[in-house]
């Protein structure tokens, strides 16, 4: 690299073509090839020598039958033809990935007959997660996925070696974030060996740590769990009271073995939600929140603020001995193939009051300072702090959820509270509003309310607001419709480092 | 205009063309139609089987409150550009009123139905990066539909602003 570097550039950001991590054809599925290839050299050798070298009676060991034809050269030449095509196809697959990074966008290079290119502006970026499947790991390979909003508009970037993905990861973030300044590195090469240590220890505090007491008990304090229990508590009611009695009882065996099955999936999926809970951590970090998670393929996620575009904070019943809450969020570029995956669009899984109280100001800056409002969004009800409740005539339609229903607009966000067995609070801020709407079924107008609709980009977190007053949702539907536009208009956080600032 | 729904305390609502009253009453018959057909379909078949009645009975209710209610729908359409917005208000049940902002604005469809054509008729549709705010606009004299397009693009460009 003979050019000079552009002042806010990296290692990858100088609009150079790059290749990716050597072994990435065998990553990428190669190994299967190879796999195959050598079963069924493994299992068919005998047939295989028989047909190369046209000998008929292949003995017990081929290779013996090879020494005793004094075919060795022969045999060792085929091999290593076979190994060298092999090799020269990954070469060229590999040749032929490439990608390229300058200050505006990320471009990407694939394919050997079919020859594609993308390319992702780098404002549009929502997210950058990297993962290292195990095998990946153990080749020190990592790879890097770009999340832009749009279905399918990921741009992946597979494999890199595990120091480049996270300098690579910091650029993009820089880059996108607007910041144009480099930040001084400190790590240079003999910096943490194993990009674990590297993430746990760099850059700003840790601001939510699920704790192993924790993320189990989250999981066991679920309604999976509870279900479970209940089912077994059932089937051995079932068998003891059919078993004392009856003459015969063959319902009982049958109701044993007819929920084995949701017994096993029950586990299952606990067993992988306590995984995924185990070792998550978020770090406040100047470009916005990272979130590391997973025992087997650890995932990194950066979250900037100002990407989130609506998110809820609830509490299953459960949890609320425990105090502990769910952090969920509506981002872009999270549309695609996640909608079932819960635990990945939860941004917290399980965190303590005191930790949402610091996490949610780096995730929706507006709300920085604002503890007492937070904690009466979550845990309140009536017309505290300002929230304004639903009409008690509204209590027809939410016979127990009514009173905690309400809501706030503060500092450019609107806050909206329900739900009194399981508690939630949604944040939407304004400026990422898509449109609003006003709406009226048939009962509500017999009640005199309405219920107004934010529209925000897809995700877990659903933003209706319902039994509101006439009067007051037609003034809110105005309000949101107005204060949207201004926000807009004063909003830059999609480019947040630019604002000076930067948190 | 008036008590009938919600308005939000919005003035000089534009109305759609009242032509669509008659596409809807076209859709309604040939629904009708079909809903006939299939329940005499049954009972021919079938010798007189009593869910043929039921499929007749039930298309004869749907198609009366249809034909009822299509015009007052009709009438409840209203849309109106404002500073920043266009806001499309919609439904006699349940009713509904949107404000998409121009800079938000991401597609805006013309699409025409065969009877709509027939009759001149356009409908504008807007998409935002919301899947819930899918905004419809029936009923619009094509000229009116192409020229509030070309309307809302060009204040789409001007107002454009990031997700």
């Amino acid at each position: 690299m003979t050019l000079p570097a552009p002042p806010a550039a990296g290692r990858y950001v100088d609009g150079q073509w790059h290749r990716l991590h050597p072994a990435t054809p065998v990553l990428r599925g190669g190994i299967w090839l190879l796999a195959v290839v050598l079963w069924l050299g493994a299992n068919l050798r005998e047939r295989i020598i028989g047909w190369v070298f046209n000998v008929r009676e292949v003995g017990s060991d081929p290779l013996d039958e090879l020494g005793r034809y004094h075919l060795f050269g022969f045999a060792a030449l085929g091999v290593l033809v076979v190994v060298l095509i092999a090799v020269g196809l990954f070469w060229l697959s590999w040749r032929a990935s490439t990608f390229r990074i300058d200050q505006e966008a990320v471009t990407v290079r694939n394919g050997l007959l079919l020859r594609t290119t993308r390319t992702a502006k780098l404002d549009r970026i929502q997210g950058v997660t990297i993962s290292r499947p195990l095998l990946a790991r153990v080749l020190g390979a990592a790879r890097v996925d770009l999340e832009a909003a749009g279905q399918n508009a990921n741009v992946r970037l597979e494999y890199l070696t595990s120091a480049a993905a996270e300098d690579l990861r910091r650029d993009v973030l820089q880059l996108a974030s607007g910041s144009r300044r480099r930040q001084p590195d400190d790590e240079g090469e003999g910096g943490p060996t194993t990009p674990e240590l590297a993430i746990l220890a760099e850059d700003g505090p840790r601001i939510v740590r699920v704790t192993p007491a924790r993320a189990v008990g989250a999981v066991l304090l679920s309604n999976t769990t509870v279900l479970l229990v209940l089912v077994v508590a059932a089937v051995i009611v079932l068998n003891v009271v059919l078993d004392s009695g009856a003459p015969i009882a063959p319902a009982a065996p049958i109701a044993a073995v007819s929920v084995f099955p949701f017994i096993v999936a029950s586990v299952t999926v606990s067993a992988r939600r306590i995984g995924r809970n185990l070792r998550y951590s978020v770090v406040a970090t100047p470009d916005g929140v990272r979130i590391a998670s997973g025992l087997v393929s650890t995932r990194t996620e950066a979250v900037p603020p100002g990407r989130v575009h609506a998110l809820r904070i609830e509490q299953p019943l459960l949890w609320r001995a425990a105090g502990w809450w769910r952090v969920s969020v509506n981002r872009a570029g999270h549309e695609a193939g996640r909608q079932n995956q819960q635990v990945e669009q939860s941004l917290a899984p399980v965190a303590t009051l005191a930790e949402v109280l610091t996490l949610v100001p780096h995730l929706v800056p507006d709300l920085a300072d604002q503890e007492a409002l937070l904690t009466a969004g979550l845990e309140g009800r009536g017309d505290g702090e300002d929230f304004t409740a639903a009409p008690r005539r509204a209590r027809w339609l939410r016979p127990v959820a009514w009173r905690r229903t309400g809501f706030r607009v503060a500092g450019g966000s609107l806050l909206s509270r329900g739900g009194f067995l399981r508690r939630e609070l949604v944040v939407v801020p304004q400026a990422r509003m898509q449109s609003v709407s006003l709406g009226q079924g048939l009962v509500e107008r017999a009640l005199d309310v309405a219920s107004v609709h934010p529209h925000v980009v897809h995700g877990p977190v659903r933003t209706r607001l319902r039994l509101i007053d006439r009067r007051r949702a037609e003034q809110l539907f105005e309000e949101l419709a107005l204060a949207g536009a201004a926000a807009r208009a004063a909003d830059v956080s999609h480019r947040w480092a630019e604002r000076g600032g930067a948190r | 205009m008036s008590a009938r729904g919600l308005d939000a305390g919005i003035t000089g609502w534009n109305r759609v063309s009242t032509k669509l009253v008659g596409v809807r009453l076209i859709g309604a018959v040939i629904g009708a139609l079909v809903g006939v057909l299939v329940g005499a379909a049954v009972l021919a078949l079938t010798g007189g089987f009593w869910i043929g009645w039921a499929v007749i009975g039930v298309t004869a209710v749907v198609t009366a409150v249809d034909l009822v209610l299509t015009r007052r729908s009709v009438l409840a359409i209203g849309w109106v550009l404002r500073d920043d917005d266009l806001v499309v208000r919609r439904g006699l049940l349940l009713s509904r009123l949107v404000a998409v902002p121009y800079g938000r604005m991401q597609l805006i469809d013309v699409n025409r139905g065969p009877v709509a054509r027939l009759l001149g008729l356009a409908e504008l549709r807007l998409v935002t990066a919301a899947a819930s705010s899918d905004v419809t606009l029936p009923g619009l004299p094509e000229q009116v539909a192409v020229e509030l397009r070309d309307a809302l693009v060009a204040r789409a460009e001007e107002r454009r602003v990031g997700l």
